[in-house]
């Protein structure tokens, strides 16, 4: 979860990066220019349905929409975990640019860095 | 159904909205500034609420009503509801709706200085009469939102 495309890639490397190595973002994750969205990134290699959730919004917001639509389908707390994509390192900036709408500067940055970026998002848990 | 309605803090519009929908509230005539601050949760939540959703009753066909707040992120509680049902396949309906809109200067202001700024003495009195005065277009959106759901 986080407020930038950021959480669709956290969601997409932490069930496919180790099966697929090097990421094309310019043309293999289109959901990068999208300001908000949700999407499935499919399962992790123990089985867990990983989703990445973005919106312009307080992340505590967002975070207890999420619980409360859950809740309200009587999904039991301990089935799900809600993480918040970090910025740490050059993710900031990188998260700066796609917070202000510069999309395209934000997908350059992140081909450029792809090493030091994804070190913060890689493997699995590069969310904290 | 399940019914909510958003507005910034989720302590003032919506809580109208909620009470004229579940019936606290009788929608002809107009209640007296007692009746709107003994509601229940009116001018009773803030900042630290955003996003929490309090359940406010039933209406008589048996649809929940619910309230939050969500501060100026009017679109959020629908991108994020629609976007979940989409995913989960969940066979309950939703209808979220900004009551936010109701609002008139008076109750902004009275808000702002009760709940903003902590002074609910000055804030309170300005909120119960701009609350008053919007009780119609309140009582407007509610029928609006039963002839719906």
């Amino acid at each position: 979860m986080d407020e930038t495309p950021l959480a669709g890639l956290s969601a997409y490397l932490h069930t496919r990066r180790t099966e697929q190595g090097k990421v094309d973002y310019r043309v293999r994750l289109p959901f990068l220019d999208l300001p908000e969205h949700l999407v499935d990134a499919g399962k992790d290699r123990d089985g867990n349905e990983v989703y990445g959730l973005w919106t312009r919004a307080e992340p505590i917001l967002v975070r207890r929409l999420v619980e409360a639509f859950l809740s309200l389908n009587n999904v039991p707390a301990d089935d799900y975990e809600i993480r918040r994509v970090s910025h740490r390192g050059r993710l900031a900036l990188i998260s700066f640019f796609f917070r202000h709408g510069l999309y395209i500067v934000a997908r350059k940055l992140l081909a450029r860095w792809e090493g030091l970026t994804l070190r913060h998002l890689t493997p699995a848990p590069g969310i904290d | 159904m399940i019914v909510i309605y958003h507005c910034y803090g989720g302590t003032h519009s919506s809580v109208l909205a909620a009470a004229v929908h579940t019936g606290y509230l009788a929608p002809g005539g107009l209640p007296s500034k007692e009746e709107i601050e003994e509601l229940p949760h009116f001018d009773g939540r803030d900042g630290k609420d955003i996003g929490k959703l309090c359940h406010y009753g039933r209406d008589e066909n048996g649809n929940e009503v619910y309230i939050v707040g969500r501060k100026s992120f009017s679109e959020t509680p629908e991108f994020v509801f629609r976007s979940l049902q989409k995913l989960y396949g969940s066979d309950k309906a939703y209808k979220l709706v900004n009551s936010a809109r109701t609002l008139n200067w008076q109750m902004k202001l009275g808000g702002y200085i009760s709940r903003g700024l902590g002074i609910k003495h000055v804030g309170l009195p300005i909120e119960l009469w701009g609350a008053r005065k919007a009780y119609p277009r309140v009582v407007s959106l509610v029928e609006r939102i039963k002839k719906e759901v």
